[in-house]
């Protein structure tokens, strides 16, 4: 009995979270346009979609934009994080609390002021204008990831090591960012996803120079949604399935 | 005679963390070679002392110098004292090898050397086997070993060691204390060590320094703080003892007639030289020496275990009496406790005597109180030395 409850408990669970992609990915093999009736099997739509080079370049631009974005907010946030733990400076409180204020700021308003901003430095709108707007808002999720991380540590630890005779450099690279590390890694996965997840802000921030995947299939299907924009997410599924199925792994054989 | 040389020297030191003061004009010396314990209740300054010493901290006034070098402004890098912490704070991320051989390789030290160091460390502590484990694999002992060998394979001139061993269980807790006197005979280096346990204090250390809110009260042998403690405090914080309210009566040389509880009484003045009970040590409180003369209001201070009780005959009179109302078992010792003519409660400690049960008391029995000559401690009574 109890074993049944709790196999229907995770059947509802995973049917929640799973059916959606599931169904996309089903219909990506569908041989019918427009129609949600099963017309039978085929692969045409991958293989339109890639000759799609638009599509494809969105999606290549998108990944770009999502690796340095999140590679350089993970280096900030880090450090913004480490000073935040480790030394006591005038403006503390206000950079620590600043960093919640842009984590719960509507995406809307972020991307009006963004837009507001560039245009007032008369920056052209394009990969420039994204990249700075998707460190911005992904930077403050690093800071809170890896700061979580270092406030599970021992204080006495970067003392210890002082106390053994390593300098603030030393105790910098053998202690704090080694400990660090997992926290930053996870700020680092969480940065790339939110940059390619965002439509909102970057809707206000981009360019016709730099076209990127979300926004391009926004506007793809205000025009109905075409079988190989399925074929597109059940790829792009696999890929995070994939990457995270790695991570996990790879964190796992680490402890 | 190497013991003669100042290892450590504190010049009138003070801590203040914004508007509160930590620690208040502290000045002393520490001996090469010197085992110093730094007693006190929690809050009082212990660890701030070390954290000092250690250079985590700075002083606001004052100067530190060790082994003759002035450290005050030099950072913990730069100082020949390493640290045993209370969590052992040994790195989570490193085996039991690199956290040892971590002091090692700051200082550049070739790889040979290294391992050689950090196993002649290792096996120090009997810790040679596990030296591929990673910190969390080791019960909380062994972590303690892992930390004392990380600290002293730098060969610091000091090791500060603060509250080692409380996080320790009894057992391994008096195991360590002995292996820690043991490793401070083979290093004979100096070792200032901070607990708020008093047995752990006197079992190990050649001095106690006995501290109260950011002031040392009182600086001298285990056995000094015990049998001739300065103030109140000192005496209360190491121990039970019971004290008495008097007033002196006449003094003549080595001894005092005095009115304690009402009743006239000889306290004696004789022992060290320097006043009997009321001595007087270095740095000990200027008020308690000296100043007793006919009138003045004073305090006989007396530990349980030397209290010597005798059966009061029923007609007498005179000295100090009192009847047993409870006695406690302890094995060893029997607890008894005494109500005074006064009222007052007092606590005596007596030997089991095997052989001869029936001299022990009993409840309801009335008692003389006595001491042994010149084991009594006499203080002034400042008044406001109430705890
Ligand atoms: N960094 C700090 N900032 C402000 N106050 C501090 C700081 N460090 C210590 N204090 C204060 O200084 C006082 C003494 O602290 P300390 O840690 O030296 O006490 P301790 O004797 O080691 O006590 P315990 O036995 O509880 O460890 C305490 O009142 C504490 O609150
Ligand atoms: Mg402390």
């Amino acid at each position: 009995m109890k074993r049944m409850v709790k196999a229907v408990y995770l059947g509802t669970v995973y049917l929640f979270l799973y059916l959606p992609l599931a169904v996309l990915t089903i219909y990506s093999f569908n041989d019918a346009k427009h129609v949600v009736t099963w017309k039978g099997f085929t692969t045409r739509w991958y293989v339109k979609l890639a000759e799609n080079s638009v599509l494809l370049d969105a999606a290549v631009n998108s990944l770009l934009l999502a690796a340095a974005s999140a590679t350089a907010a993970t280096i900030i946030g880090t450090l913004a994080a480490i000073a935040l733990k480790r030394y006591r400076f005038t403006g503390r409180t206000i950079l620590s609390t600043s960093m919640y204020v842009v984590m719960m700021s509507p995406d809307i308003v972020m991307g009006i002021s963004l837009l507001m901003l560039f245009v007032l430095m008369g920056l052209p709108l394009g990969f420039t204008t994204l990249f700075l707007s998707h460190v911005t808002f992904c930077l403050p999720f690093v800071t809170v990831t890896v700061l979580a991380r270092l406030t599970g540590l021992d204080g006495n630890l970067a003392e210890a090591a002082m106390d053994l005779g390593a300098r603030e450099f030393e105790v910098f690279s053998r202690i704090i960012l080694p400990l660090a590390m997992p926290g930053v890694l996870a700020g680092w996965l969480l940065s790339f996803t939110l940059s390619l997840d965002d439509v909102i802000i970057s809707f206000f921030v981009t360019g016709p120079t730099f076209e990127i995947l979300p926004l391009k299939i926004y506007s793809m299907v205000r025009l109905g949604v075409k079988p190989e924009v399925n074929a597109l997410c059940a790829v792009m599924f696999g890929v995070t399935l994939a990457v995270v199925s790695l991570t996990q792994l790879c964190f796992k054989e680490r402890k | 005679m190497e013991h003669a040389l100042p290892c450590i020297e504190l010049e009138h030191v003070s801590k203040h963390f914004g508007d509160q003061s930590v620690l208040r004009d502290i000045h002393l010396t520490i001996n090469h070679g010197e085992f110093l314990t730094f007693l006190g209740p929690s809050g009082c300054g212990k660890t701030t002392i070390l954290r000092l010493l250690a250079g985590f901290e700075r002083p606001s006034t004052g100067r530190l110098r060790i082994g003759g070098v002035d450290v005050t402004d030099l950072p913990p890098h730069r100082r020949a004292v390493n640290t045993v912490f209370q969590n052992y704070a040994l790195f989570p991320h490193m085996t039991v090898f690199d956290n040892v051989a971590f002091g090692l390789r700051m200082r550049r030290t070739p790889a040979k050397v290294i391992d050689a160091e950090v196993f002649s460390a290792l096996r120090m502590v009997k810790m040679e086997t596990h030296h591929a484990r990673r910190p969390s694999q080791l019960s909380g002992g062994q972590q303690q070993r892992v930390a004392i060998a990380r600290a002293v394979v730098n060969k610091p001139l000091v090791l500060l060691l603060d509250e080692p061993l409380s996080a320790l269980d009894y057992k391994l807790r008096k195991a360590m204390q002995i292996e820690l006197k043991e490793l401070r005979r083979t290093l004979g280096i100096t070792f200032v060590f901070v607990t708020h346990d008093q047995e752990e204090a006197f079992s190990m250390s050649d001095r106690v320094a006995v501290m109260n809110e950011g002031v040392i009260e009182q600086i001298d042998s285990p056995s000094a703080i015990y049998e001739k403690p300065v103030n109140l405090f000192v005496a209360r914080f190491v121990g039970e003892i019971n004290t008495f309210e008097g007033r002196v009566l006449s003094r003549n040389g080595t001894s005092m007639q005095a009115l304690v509880e009402g009743e006239q009484v000889r306290l004696s003045l004789g022992g060290n030289g320097n006043g009997g009970g009321a001595h007087c040590p270095e740095g000990g409180s200027p008020a308690s020496c000296g100043s007793l003369s006919a009138g003045s209001p004073i305090k006989v201070l007396l530990r349980p275990e030397d209290v010597r009780l005798e059966r009061a005959a029923p007609g007498d009179a005179g000295g100090l009496t009192g009847s047993i109302v409870d006695t406690v078992y302890k094995g060893m010792t029997i607890d008894l406790i005494i109500e005074m003519s006064g009222g007052k409660k007092i606590l005596a400690t007596e030997f089991f005597n095997e052989d001869a049960p029936e001299a022990l008391f009993s409840v309801g029995e009335r008692v003389r109180v006595g001491w042994v000559e010149d084991w009594e401690v006499v203080l002034p009574d400042e008044g406001s030395q109430s705890l």
